[in-house]
């Protein structure tokens, strides 16, 4: 997984110039935590399956490796195939052996976060395939090259004509010369288009949402019904797709199923649920006549039994990033990561690295409105803390940051010295700050507290300070 | 066994021995008698009240339905409904007892069983449903001869054709039957439930139909309905 996030600032700085992204993010950080709020309250036992989806999680973790060899058992005998993968780039082999088996060249796959993860379309592409995303949002940021905007939304932070442009540009050589701009059209001429490749592919690749350990199926949950049509209609259906996606029943699915949608975009149900297990078998009149399930590992084990292993029970509904004000201020392509927000912020160190990711688990406010909508009861920001120390211990904070903590840690063991600082420090921002309606504000600070002054004001603690009321007796 | 395989094992085994919570007999024991889990009242509604929930979950899917007195009625109701759609006269169908046995000639109607591809793509297809899901409006189908999958995705317009005392409450519902029908191999190869037409909300998120799947769906419902 390649990983850019240590460009968060530049890029967090150029997505808040950004007029037009940031109306998209408006409309996106109001609208979808008003829909998941309001589909949640309908339900009035919402709260009680968060808890039903936690403690079903943990008991997964708790016995993941005899869930997943019962699962491996009904796959295997329902004609499908199980793949074990470690890493990326044993997912990846895996894959290309696959498709190389059934003399492949043209490939269809539905979104899929683990295949974003594992880098896959560039591996196969890179072997000479045509790997064509069907997913309408990852179609789009597919063609302009871009990564994933959002986990559940790709291409959210596009408008109708910057997909346009790209829709002009790429079907021209489908022979379609009119440049549209209706949504409508749009949608219609990516259905033209794609609807070929359905027709004529030769694998089709999707991940899963989850895996049903009692019966061996995978399950996909769209809106759009692409991943249906690319575990139907090409000769060989290869399943990509993460460990920690087990539920031990169908009745335990039935918990998730209730929770993702309304969390995700706020529906009651998604349109499509899909539940999958093995080829086509001899009554059916069609169904792929090869299955293959891909196991990826990828850091997941390293997870098990540490303070980060909570966040395996994550189903990718999204709704922490819709609820984060950091996200919804800089948008996802500022994290350099196919995993933003704060569920990104805890994914990607795990996955990639606590150095190529320092800078995401400080990106956040630490409002705890993202563990408050986590539909499996993730503590995100307890386990943003966790890198965040990870990252100290290492030394990789930056020293401006290294260097203020130092000091003040010395100065908290020196009680005096301290309380003399902090007089001294109110009577200085005192002087610099302007009254602002019966507050003082600091519009500008000097050395490291620059960095706060420059995109927003400090408010000036109120005189006397606590510490002198205290010795006045003046506690109320 | 690959030697993946037994690494991931052997790093579950050594998480399992740091925490110690495993319990391997009680999590095949899980797998063998699924505990019920929390369903909520929108799940299990009372029988009275399923039909109705049923049909006003699926109009708000985006689904049209009509009512139908008998089986036999069905092709007539097929053909005023795609005259109403301002569509040909011409249905593809399964190779299903219950479809093909109908006189769909005398409604008017063309019928054809092919499945290919081309045949499929822009056509209407009807097909019989396992259930109606009272708790989301979706309609439960599973594979095999009776239902091919890309009948249900290739075609513009797919028509259910559903009885009322199909119509079940929750997602449990649907397991037992599909549980119900399992063969040597498992629960059928695939088992959709279909909450009305497809849509995309990828484009400004604004809701727009007929993304890759049928653009409309119906529901014919065999029954009284009242
Ligand atoms: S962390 Fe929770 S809220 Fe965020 S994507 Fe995962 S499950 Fe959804």
């Amino acid at each position: 997984m390649h990983v850019t996030s240590k460009d968060f600032d530049e890029k967090a700085r150029a997505a808040i110039a950004d007029d037009q992204l940031q109306m998209g993010l408006f409309v996106f950080g109001k609208i979808f935590p008003l829909m998941r709020d309001a589909k949640a309250a309908e339900l009035p036992e919402f709260e009680g399956l968060r808890d039903s989806a936690r403690d079903i999680k943990t008991n997964v973790l708790e016995n993941l490796g005899t869930y997943l060899d019962a699962f491996e058992a009904r796959a295997e005998e329902a004609g499908g195939r199980i793949h074990w993968a470690r890493t990326a780039e044993e997912a990846n082999s895996i894959v290309e052996r696959l498709c190389e088996e059934v003399g492949a060249k043209d490939i269809i796959k539905s979104k899929s976060m683990v295949t974003e993860e594992l880098e896959l379309n560039d591996h196969l592409i890179d072997k000479g395939y045509s790997v064509v995303e069907t997913d309408l949002g990852e179609y789009i940021i597919q063609l302009r090259n871009e990564k994933p905007f959002h986990i559940v939304g790709p291409a959210l932070h596009l408008n109708a004509g910057q997909v346009s442009d790209t829709f002009y540009e790429a079907h021209k050589k489908h022979g379609r010369t009119e440049k549209v701009e209706d949504k409508v059209k749009l949608v219609e001429e990516a259905r033209i288009v794609l609807r070929e490749r359905f027709k004529n592919a030769d694998v089709g690749i999707t991940g899963a949402n989850f895996l049903v350990a009692e019966t061996g199926q995978i399950v996909l949950v769209t809106n759009e019904g692409n991943a249906d049509l690319t575990a139907t209609l090409p000769k060989r259906h290869i399943v990509v797709t993460g460990i920690e996606k087990i539920v031990p029943t169908l009745d335990d699915l039935s918990v998730f199923l209730r929770i993702l949608a309304r969390s995700a975009t706020g529906q009651d149900t998604s349109n499509y649920v899909s539940l999958y297990s093995g080829p086509r078998r001899a009554r059916d009149a069609d169904g792929p006549e090869q299955f293959d399930i891909v196991l990826v590992d990828n850091g997941r084990t390293d997870m098990l039994g540490t303070p980060v292993e909570e966040m395996l029970r994550c189903i990718r509904c999204g709704a922490c990033l819709n609820s984060c004000p950091v996200f919804s201020t800089v948008g996802g392509q500022t994290y350099g990561s196919v995993y933003s927000g704060p569920m990104g912020a805890v994914w990607t160190p795990a996955l990639a690295s606590v150095s190529s990711a320092a800078k995401l688990p400080n990106a956040s406010s630490f409002c705890g409105k993202c563990e408050e909508v986590c539909p499996v009861r993730i503590p995100l920001p307890s386990m943003m803390r966790h890198w965040r120390e990870k990252e100290f211990e290492a030394h990789l904070t930056p020293s401006g940051q290294r260097w203020g903590l130092g000091m003040w840690a010395w100065l908290g063991k020196h009680p005096s010295l301290y309380r003399a600082a902090t007089n001294l420090a109110g009577i200085g921002l005192r002087l610099i700050s302007k009254g602002r309606s019966g507050k003082r504000l600091a519009t500008w600070l000097p050395f490291i507290g620059q960095g706060w002054t420059q995109s927003r004001d400090l408010a000036v603690p109120q005189e006397p300070t606590f510490l002198s009321q205290y010795k006045e007796g003046r506690r109320r | 066994m690959s030697d993946a395989r037994n690494a991931i094992f052997a790093k579950i085994k050594a998480a399992d021995a740091k925490r110690g919570n495993a319990s391997p007999a009680a999590a095949k024991a899980r797998l063998e008698t699924p505990p019920p889990q929390l369903v909520p009242a929108m799940g299990k509604p009372a029988a009275a009240d399923a039909l109705d929930l049923f049909i006003a979950k699926a109009i708000e899917l985006g689904c049209t339905v009509a009512d139908c007195p008998s089986f036999d009625d069905v092709p007539a109701k097929v053909t005023a409904y795609l005259n109403e759609q301002d569509s040909p006269l011409q249905v593809m169908l399964p190779m299903d007892e219950d479809l093909s046995s109908l006189n769909w000639l005398q409604a008017g109607l063309t019928v054809s069983a092919e499945t290919s591809r081309q045949a499929l793509d822009g056509n209407t297809s009807v097909t019989r449903a396992i259930a109606g899901v009272a708790e989301t409006g979706a309609v439960a189908v599973t594979s095999g001869a009776k239902y091919p999958v890309s009948l249900g995705l290739l075609p513009d317009r797919h028509i259910f054709v559903l009885k009322v005392d199909e119509i079940t409450g929750g997602y449990e519902d649907v397991w037992r039957l599909a549980r119900n029908a399992k063969d040597n191999q498992g629960v059928a190869r695939a088992v959709n439930l279909i909450g009305g037409p497809s849509r995309t909300g990828d484009i400004e998120a604004t809701l727009v139909m007929g993304a890759h799947g049928p653009r409309t769906v119906h529901i014919v419902l065999i029954g009284p309905t009242s």
